[in-house]
């Protein structure tokens, strides 16, 4: 183990040099000789040994030079100086100290001592050497985990923090420790320009909170771009995240959809802290409480994915966070809590900047600590459609020119009603006709308006009078999910389509089991602009399609839209009453 | 001559030098002469720290090859150098070049019986 040890012997008087050097020599170890200081650095350089046995006094540089020069050549090396002198003086010892030294040996020297002198310096040295390997060791993965970090981070970001935040009605902050806090947010437009927003919060830190946000953010963007509605999209992330993330890890979440068009709010919350909705006008904040388990928890099976839908006025804002926010800690280790959250937004329900004070106050709270700094923070404001600021779905107006005429009749028993949605593939069908993608967002939302009408009204019965109260607009909706569970009847759609070159038209008749309604007396109501969001929303039908007429006893009713050569984008107002 | 030298320690010198024991004792006898002359010749030009120096030097040697009491009196001095006391230094001066002379002696007849 010793063999390739090289130890520099520096001594100017030859008889010691000799015996020194001997006594080493029979230790096993290779032997350099030195006759000087001079001497002594230039053999340091060649020939690198691994201890030193220095003379004190020298002519020329004396030992302590020596040893100065020799500790900060090796550098991080560890090069053990024993220095050869009895020195009794005090002065010296120290000197020896100072430049290093680390033992010292007597004359006339004894074989037994430098032995044990030797050995254990050799054993400091090894120790040395495996900590200094460790360590580099150590740095090398420390690095290589950075490395890996760093473009886990890169695809984490793209993932799980791009999608449709940058509007002007969204304000959000996500802290620069949230990389992998494991905070998701996600947020797009459905085909009918409503928008998809998804907060979430995975258990634990690190990698293992991010891996589940990939799928997460997958089956989001997805599954809102092809308009399936909140709960299916929840149900597939739910079954999705139990299926892959380990046992005990899971994700906090509040999904919204918010529709412009119509001004509600529909949420779900599975273990986040409530989400905030001020109201202007109102003088309470209205909590949208958690009333669910986080997702990747429950089997398929007992999951539950119903929402809830509020009434959301123009201006009304929706403030969402994760519990970093609630459970920033102060240096004196004092949460920031969730009533002073709450106090805040209530203060800020008539000055417009509920988000920037909440910012202002946490940092505050904060200090300038920053080793809490776990925050997401997210605001969304509700905008007339008009001021909607961001893309819905894939608008890319071909202008491909073909001939088409088709007819298509799909008809959902009560099975499918109380399962599937009708809506994705009637999507997915239309899309494949490029003359039918810039009107892809209206022909979306009239069938989807067209479809919960013949389903709650006219298959359930349901009373749209009940919508006209803000309470009743929250019974309407428990109403409706109870009736889901046993009705029966069918709604069927026939999808006409005539496409000649670049002009078109298309007609989509939805017909339903149901009574039917007084149509005749019914639609007056509707011209009144303050009962918009009840009745059948034939306003808004009327303003995207061109024509809309009811039919038999009301259980029927068809829409169509045309189009003209030129005319990318029909849904001009002026021509949409017939 | 017998005192002069420890001759245990010169037993185990010669096991441990082997081959190379009457070269040592030949190294000996050639850098105590340089020594004796640097140590003379610096007291003759009143410079103490090189008097020290050798001084020091002889007394390591002579320690290593069992001449402990010339090493005591090289010792005497280097200390005597260094604390400048040339009242006493003449005298053990001549000390130690008596000494040495009986050790060389004994060493060249040691050489001279290997």
């Amino acid at each position: 183990m010793k063999d390739a040890l090289r130890v520099l012997v520096v001594d100017d008087n030859d008889v010691d040099r000799m015996v020194l050097s001997r006594i080493v020599r029979q230790e096993g170890y290779d032997v350099v000789e030195a006759v000087d200081g001079a001497d002594a650095l230039t053999r340091f350089r060649d020939a690198r040994p691994q201890m030193v046995l220095l003379d004190a006094l020298m002519p020329g540089f004396d030992g302590f030079e020596v040893a100065h020069f020799i500790k900060e050549e090796a550098g991080e090396d560890f090069v053990p100086i024993i220095f050869l002198t009895s020195l009794t003086e005090a002065d010296a010892l120290a000197r020896a100290l100072e430049v290093g030294g680390d033992d010292f040996l007597s004359k006339p020297y004894n074989k037994i001592v430098l032995k044990a002198k030797l050995a254990a310096l050799q054993r400091m040295r090894a120790m040395h050497v495996t900590m200094q390997q460790q360590r580099d060791e150590i740095s090398r993965h420390h690095a290589h985990l950075i490395q890996e970090q760093e473009a886990a981070k890169a695809v984490f970001d793209n993932v799980a923090h791009t999608g449709n935040l940058d509007a002007s009605f969204i304000k959000y902050l996500i802290s620069p420790l949230a990389v992998f806090n494991g905070d998701v947010l996600l947020a797009a437009r459905n085909p009918s320009g409503d928008l998809y927003l998804l907060l979430g919060d995975f258990t634990g830190h690190g990698l293992t909170a991010a891996i589940g946000a990939m799928p997460l953010a997958e089956i989001f963007y997805g599954m809102t771009r092809k308009g399936f509605s909140t709960g299916e999209i929840l149900r597939e992330a739910n079954r999705k995240l139990s299926q892959i993330l380990p046992k005990g890890y899971f994700c906090c979440a509040t999904m919204v959809a918010m529709s412009f068009a119509k001004g509600t709010l529909e949420f779900w919350n599975g273990g986040l802290p409530p989400g905030c909705l001020i109201r202007p006008g109102s003088a309470d904040l209205v909590h949208l409480e958690s009333r669910h388990l986080p997702l990747g928890i429950r089997a398929d099976e007992v999951f539950d994915a119903s929402t809830r839908v509020l009434e959301m006025a123009c201006g009304d804002r929706l403030v969402m966070c994760t519990d970093g926010i609630v459970e920033a800690r102060n240096a004196q280790g004092e949460a920031f809590g969730f009533e002073r959250f709450d106090d805040i937004l209530s203060r800020a329900r008539s000055h417009g900047d509920a988000f920037e004070s909440l910012k202002r106050e946490v940092y505050a709270h904060i200090g300038g600590t920053g080793r809490d700094d776990d925050i997401t923070l997210v605001e969304v404001t509700m905008v007339p459609p008009e001021a909607v600021d961001l893309p819905t779905g894939e608008r890319a107006a071909e202008t491909l020119y073909g001939s088409e005429d088709w007819h298509l009749s799909y008809e959902l028993g009560p099975r499918s009603l109380r399962s599937s949605n009708p809506l994705p593939l009637l999507q997915q069908v239309l899309v494949e006709f490029p003359q039918l993608r810039p009107q892809a967002g209206a022909i979306f939302t009239v069938l989807s308006e067209l479809y919960s009408n013949a389903l709650e009204h006219g298959v359930m019965g349901l009373d749209s009078r009940l919508k006209r109260s803000a309470s009743g607009f929250a019974d309407y909706y428990e109403r409706r999910q109870r009736a889901l569970a046993d009705l029966d009847g069918w709604v069927r759609f026939d999808v006409r389509c005539e496409i000649d070159g670049g002009a078109g038209s298309l007609f989509v008749t939805v017909t339903d089991s149901g009574p039917g309604f007084d149509y005749r007396s019914r639609l007056c109501d509707d011209d009144m602009p303050s009962q918009e969001y009840h009745g059948r929303g034939v306003r808004l039908l009327r303003e995207l399609c061109r024509s809309l007429t009811y039919r038999g006893r009301g259980n029927e009713v068809e829409v169509m839209f045309a189009w003209d050569d030129n005319d990318g984008k029909d849904d001009d107002g002026s021509m949409a009453d017939d | 001559m017998t005192e002069r030298l420890d001759l245990q320690l010169l037993n185990e010198l010669e096991i441990l030098m082997e081959e190379d024991f009457t070269s040592l004792l030949e190294t000996y006898l050639r850098d105590s002469e340089n020594r004796l002359f640097e140590v003379s010749e610096a007291w003759e030009a009143h410079d103490m720290e090189r008097l020290e120096r050798h001084a020091h030097s002889l007394k390591g040697a002579s320690g290593n090859i069992g001449a402990a009491e010339l090493a005591t009196l090289c010792g005497e001095l280097e200390l005597l150098a260094r604390e400048d006391s040339t009242e006493r230094l003449p005298g053990m001066l001549d000390q130690v070049k008596s000494e040495l002379r009986e050790v060389r002696e004994a060493v060249q007849a040691l050489r001279d019986s290997r």
